[in-house]
């Protein structure tokens, strides 16, 4: 297996994944410990790429170099930025490193990476069947936009972490339910950082905190629940099952599932492996070859993730088709979708170029 | 009428803002051609600046006030990036103050006051026809174009008229006709000293004030949307290249300051109080309301 670099241990600590995956679990975890302070999600990132193109605004693409800044120099500057917003908070919190989760970071990794060269990033992956009905359930999310979902990022999970040797770790959500004490240890020790029992407690830890309705409707004082692995066969119907079956199960068997079984977890570690829980991108770059059925071709960003450059995009009314079915997306569901009015200011497709 | 004492933003940034194709960025050229001045065209940034507070595509925003920061603090935080961005500019140039002249930042005037306390804005208006002729030579059709001045107009009258001796307003046709009365009283009221190298700009000498040349039914368009808004300004819709003197306070005779700008608000009642709604882009990228949409044929399309 090949040797896996030093690790930063002082730099911040990124928790990314599928929305659904247990990406709040691991944030409310590790904001127990004494030392870390991870907010609620901020989805700073896209704030970030807004500085480096602004946003629909052909000459805003440059905007910075014509100042006199490579772009190099503008990463610092913005890392300057935003250490200073974080560290203050995790000084707040009597803490001395600062983290975020935000699920959709997945989509900013070579960014976060340039931009904080010491980060360390942790994701989390979770059966398609369990990410599926949490989404559906929560964010009232259509199944196959769901299934399509979980495949694009973890696909994209599998490619960027064999880019950052050293920097990337993964846990799976049933690992770490199944078994908390020897995955937390684990992360820990990638961490660099000093293992302590708060973290098998942060339900309580929360509980002495505000708020208890924390992000995604989750309540920070719930304890881990190793009933919620199964949860989802009892609410797939057979055709979400099948779109199971025929969208993710090679990613899913590559993650060491199978889409049909749900208390299925064959090892992501090779046999000799000193860790049972925690994957790293050694692990992942040895796996990936051996999964020959998996579509390993890059899969395009969503266009919220991207620079918004006119060039590339134009900005257009949510009319709620994406995938949620809340507001306009229940009309479009129910096929009565409200038509949309032209807007008077900035006419449609391409985007109106102003001087 | 009351001239402005020496004006509270003396020192702090400049912003040169306006309707599209009103002459921003000859006024632009003309301060950025004076010793301490740098002003940098069209960058956008406070588009950017908002995108911070509210992070786009997200269903709420204030993420910083989660973090413990409230929005005073987070600005005097954007405050000190975006300085320090421009500061380079100042370095580069050996110049010692800066600005920025984008069109669009006048939809971002409370953010300019909330980021940047002692900022001056220069707005710069021109007769609407002029406007639209030449927004419709460059493609838009006539309606969104009468609408385009409109709205950047009427809201750099609703904004300046607030904002005392921080806002000056500067008539294209003024700077044309008489780039030197114009640039003195401007650059006095920013409160530098006059450069003969401002009016050494080709783009000052010889131009003829363009009174546009629309058609009819555009120009009945005209009248009705903008003819109130453009009279407060001293145009005569019916007189393409001609307007009337404008009254400011003292001896000036060309700039007026956002307090010459309420005064004559009194006397155009008719033209109303009520802010314009600014363009999709240049409003929080709530993600209730809008969505990023791929270009046809966009590169790395999924």
């Amino acid at each position: 297996m090949p040797e896996e670099p030093e690790r930063p241990t002082t730099g911040p600590i990124f928790v990314i994944g599928s929305q659904g995956s247990g990406t709040t679990l691991m944030r409310l975890i590790l904001d127990s410990h004494e030392d870390f302070a991870l907010a609620q999600e901020t989805g700073f990132m896209r704030a970030a790429l807004a500085q480096l193109t602004v946003p629909f605004h052909e000459a805003g693409r440059d905007w910075y170099l014509r100042l006199g800044w490579s772009e190099t120099e503008m990463h610092d500057q913005l890392r300057g930025f935003y250490e200073r917003i974080f560290a203050r908070f995790a000084a707040s919190q009597g803490a001395r490193r600062w983290g975020d989760k935000t699920p959709y970071h997945i989509w900013h990794v070579p960014e976060l990476a340039q931009i904080f060269p010491d980060a360390l990033f942790l994701c989390m992956v979770r059966h398609p069947g369990g990410t599926t009905a949490s989404v559906q359930s929560r964010f009232d999310w259509q199944v196959p936009h769901a299934v399509n979902a979980w495949v694009r990022q973890n696909t994209e999970i599998a490619l960027r972490a064999v880019q950052l040797p050293g920097r990337f770790a993964l846990l799976r959500y049933e690992d770490l339910v199944l078994d908390p004490e020897t995955s937390l240890r684990e992360l820990l020790e990638w961490m660099g950082e000093p293992w302590t029992p708060r973290l098998l407690e942060h339900h309580v830890v929360h509980g002495e905190r505000e708020p208890r309705r924390v992000e995604g409707m989750t309540s920070a004082t719930d304890p881990i629940d190793v009933e919620r692995i199964a949860k989802w066969t009892s609410k797939l119907d057979a055709e979400a099952r099948e779109l199971l079956r025929t969208e993710a199960a090679p990613l899913a068997r590559f993650y060491g599932y199978d889409v049909d079984d749900a208390m299925h977890l064959s090892s992501l570690l090779p046999a000799d492996s000193a860790r049972r829980k925690l994957v790293t991108s050694a692990d992942i770059a040895r796996r990936q070859p051996e999964h020959t059925d998996v579509d390993w071709s890059p899969r395009g960003r969503p266009a919220a993730n991207r620079r918004l450059d006119p060039a590339e995009l134009w900005l257009g009314r949510n009319d709620g088709k994406k995938g949620a079915r809340s507001g306009a997306g229940r009309r479009a569901a129910a096929g009565t979708p409200r038509r949309p009015k032209p807007d008077k200011r900035t006419p449609g497709p391409p985007v109106q170029r102003q001087r | 009428m009351q001239e402005s004492a020496v004006l509270p933003g003396a020192g702090g940034p400049i912003f040169v803002v306006g309707s599209p194709a009103a002459g921003s960025a000859l006024v632009r050229e003309a301060l950025d051609r004076h010793e301490r001045l740098a002003i940098v065209a069209d960058t956008g940034f406070l588009r950017a600046a908002v995108n911070h507070q509210w992070v786009p595509f997200r269903r709420s925003g204030g993420w910083y006030k989660r973090l413990g920061w409230s929005r005073e603090e987070f600005s005097t935080e954007l405050r000190a990036l975006y300085s320090g961005l421009f500061e380079r500019v100042l370095q580069q140039q050996g110049k010692q103050r800066w600005g920025d002249a984008t069109p669009l930042h006048v939809w971002y005037l409370d953010t300019v006051n909330r980021i940047f306390p002692d900022a001056v804005v220069v707005g710069v208006v021109r007769h609407p026809a002029a406007v639209v002729t030449a927004l419709v030579r460059g493609g838009l059709e006539p309606l969104p174009a009468v609408r385009q001045w409109r709205g950047a107009t009427l809201e750099m009258l609703l904004s300046g008229s607030s904002m005392g001796g921080r806002f000056l307003l500067v008539r294209y046709e003024d700077l044309v006709e008489a780039p030197e009365e114009t640039l003195r009283e401007l650059v006095a009221l920013l409160g530098e000293p006059w450069s003969d190298r401002m009016i050494e700009l080709d783009g000052l000498r010889g131009v003829a004030v363009q009174g546009g040349s629309l058609d009819p039914s555009t120009r009945t368009t005209l009248r009705k949307r903008a003819g109130r808004l453009a009279n407060l300004f001293g145009y005569d819709l019916g007189k393409p290249g001609k307007h009337a003197p404008l009254p400011a306070a003292g001896r000036r005779r060309r700039v007026l300051t956002g307090d010459d700008l309420a005064v004559r608000r009194t006397e155009f009642p008719a033209v109303g109080r009520k802010r314009p709604t600014p363009p999709r882009v240049d409003r929080p990228l709530r993600s209730k309301q809008v969505r990023p949409n791929f270009v046809r044929g966009a590169s790395g399309r999924p």
